[in-house]
């Protein structure tokens, strides 16, 4: 049984962001990490194998520019055995929709029992690809979870729901999204970093995917970026020193007073 | 082909089969956007009659309602399968879903159906010379982005709206075409439900909330977390907290706020024993008040606050929920 995880590289969360005049994050400025919902989904998959459930490989799906394999080692580091990059000019500023596609479209030339994915994108993302990916190949998918587990030809996850908790399951072939887990992703050890310097980042390109350029990237986007700000964080930032408490309470509930919140 | 003037609301029920109060903000806001475009807009109600006709009064001229269980046991699969078929039935111009999980499944199933464009995380909706610009928050709140559809008016749109966007206002005397449907036959089976389990204590829904009281390592024990309890209590609030102390097993995931938990948005956030470091920040950077509780005048939770309270919490929350009791008549 294989098993691919989808991983998107992102800028790294304490990094200034910045768009480029057409809309699309100026990636080169910034450091890439491992979306880490991602890495979540990494060591969820290296535990599924280590505990029998799974014999195959573990393969990554990337689709993002050429720079992206350098996040894609730190995943091989971690013990993922191979990558498969989707990267062409044309997927710039791709919409959900065709990442979707092209995630789809690879997948099919991966055989695979189970696809993995983080539950949300720490950069732009909605936490939707999986979906729409699930439903292209016709696939069900257990989404949300924060504990995994494969049994008997099924995936099985526990997804938050108001009350508590619901069990939710799927038969193999299934698609499944990871939030944050029990499981904190392992670093990888030095046998691991020089190992990961060998393994294959399969290229391919959108015509091995059989899907035309004008259809993807930012040509073929169903939504587009008109502007962007930074919110002004107009905080008053006011300091009080907390010398008596039954004072300092008066004080709290006094600001509380007057912004009306009590 | 080119859409209608209509916009829709899908509207989840709770287990009791009552509208969820997101869903009604929801139909609120197709309501006032339809009237834009000069239509009647609709909602697809999840769930029986009685929610149907309840949120026919929030102004929208159609709404649809599923009866029986058949989109209970798979959540996902049957429902995208059914607002799918409606969507190429009727061709509204936007269809609006909650912006949680569930809703997030719908929308991607639904996009994957029918290719269609979604707006994740809108913040705002603004109709304007007949075409929608969202607002939404991008790198967990790092930048306000404004967008459109490409294709509006020739594709629907979906969008997955974040509560606060719309408000759950009855509108007089409005009257509404109620109309059951089907659950069609081609759905994509999503996931199966085996087990629901009842967590005591409940879950906090801190997506809704209005005040929120998060607590972080500063406690010292999970024992502390009754202060924080105390406090959103007098409050009338929800409790939050950071990473660091789920990690420690003081209290579960569904409370983390932050880059791996919950992006939350109450009018007031009070940050007890928080560091307020950047993972953290990204959860609740963009709440109306943020009053800090810390003892360390250099933590970084104090560059983000309205109000930043330097001292021993232990000290200073049992006095503050006093006071507010006493401000509040709760004795
Ligand atoms: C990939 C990744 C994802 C992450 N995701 C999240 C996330 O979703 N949410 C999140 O919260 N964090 C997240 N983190 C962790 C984050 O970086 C911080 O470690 C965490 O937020 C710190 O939690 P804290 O403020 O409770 O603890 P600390 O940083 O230890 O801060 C405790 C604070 O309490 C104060 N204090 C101590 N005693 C008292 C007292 N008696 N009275 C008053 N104040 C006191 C201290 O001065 C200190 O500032 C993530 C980290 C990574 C790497
Ligand atoms: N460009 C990409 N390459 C590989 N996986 C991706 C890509 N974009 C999104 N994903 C996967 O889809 C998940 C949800 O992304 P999103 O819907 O953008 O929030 C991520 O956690 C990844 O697992």
């Amino acid at each position: 049984m294989n098993i691919v995880v989808c991983m998107k590289s992102v800028p790294d969360t304490t990094a200034e962001k910045r768009l480029l005049p057409d809309g699309t994050l100026d990636r080169a400025s910034v450091d890439a990490v491992i979306n880490p919902w991602d890495e979540y989904a990494i060591e969820e998959a290296l535990r599924i194998r280590e505990s029998g459930a799974a014999t195959g490989e573990i393969i990554l799906l990337c689709m993002g520019p050429d720079g992206s394999s350098e996040t894609i080692r730190k995943g091989l580091a971690m013990g993922v055995d191979r990558a498969v990059l989707v990267s062409d000019p044309a997927l710039h500023g791709s919409d959900y929709f065709s990442t979707a596609r092209v995630l789809a479209e690879a997948l099919r030339k991966i055989p695979f029992d189970l696809a993995m994915f983080g539950s949300q994108s720490t950069d732009a993302g909605g936490g939707v690809v999986y979906n729409i990916v699930a439903e292209l190949l016709g696939l069900p998918a257990v989404t949300w979870v924060n504990e995994i587990e494969v049994t008997g030809g099924k995936v099985r996850g526990k997804r938050g729901s108001d009350v508590g908790y619901d069990v939710v399951e799927a038969p193999l072939p299934a698609i499944a999204s990871v939030t944050q887990t029990a499981h904190e992703p392992r670093y990888p050890s030095l046998p691991g970093i020089m190992k990961a310097k060998k393994k294959e980042i399969a290229p391919m390109a959108l015509a091995d995917l059989g899907i035309a350029a004008g259809e993807v990237g930012l040509s073929g986007a169903r939504t587009t970026v008109v502007g962007s700000e930074r919110p002004q964080s107009a905080r008053a930032k006011q300091i009080i020193k907390a010398d008596d408490p039954t004072a300092t309470a008066v004080a709290i509930a006094d600001f509380l007073e007057s912004k009306k919140l009590i | 082909m080119a859409t209608n003037n209509d916009v829709w609301a899908v509207v989840e029920t709770d287990g009791s089969g009552k509208p969820k109060k997101l869903g009604l903000e929801l139909a609120g806001l197709a309501a006032s956007a339809s009237a834009k475009y000069g239509g009647t807009g609709g909602a697809i109600v999840i769930g029986p009659r009685e929610a149907a006709d309840t949120v026919a009064q929030y102004g929208v001229g159609n709404v649809f309602y599923v009866a029986g269980d058949s989109y209970k046991s798979d959540p996902i699969g049957p429902t995208a399968a059914l607002v799918a078929s409606l969507i190429t039935q009727y061709n509204p111009r936007l269809v609006l879903l909650p912006s949680t999980p569930l809703g997030k499944d719908w929308a991607g199933r639904i996009s994957g159906k029918l290719g269609l464009g979604i707006e994740a995380d809108v913040i705002e909706l603004n109709v304007e010379g007949g075409q929608a610009t969202v607002v939404n928050p991008a790198f967990n709140g790092a930048l306000r982005v404004s967008s459109r559809f490409t294709n509006e008016g020739e594709q629907t749109g979906l969008l997955l709206v974040r509560p606060g966007a719309g408000s759950a206002q009855r509108s007089e005397g409005a009257t509404a075409n109620i109309q059951e449907v089907q659950i069609p036959a081609n759905v994509t089976p999503g996931a199966t439900i085996v087990e629901s389990v009842v967590e005591k204590g409940g879950v906090p829904d801190l997506a809704g909330a209005q005040v929120i009281v998060a607590g972080g390592r500063g406690l010292g024990s999970a024992e502390k977390f009754d202060l924080v309890n105390e406090l959103a209590d007098s409050l009338g609030g929800a409790v939050g907290a950071t990473r660091a102390v789920v990690d420690m097993g003081w209290i579960p995931y569904a409370y983390q706020i932050g880059q791996t938990g919950k992006t939350v948005r109450p009018k007031l956030y009070v940050a007890v024993g928080i560091s307020g470091e950047i993972q953290h920040k990204v959860g609740m950077q963009t709440s109306g008040v943020v009053v800090a509780i810390n003892k360390d005048p250099n933590a970084p939770i104090f560059q983000f606050s309205d109000l930043g309270v330097v001292g021993d919490l232990h000290q200073v929350i049992p006095a503050l929920t006093a006071e507010i009791r006493k401000r509040k008549g709760l004795g």
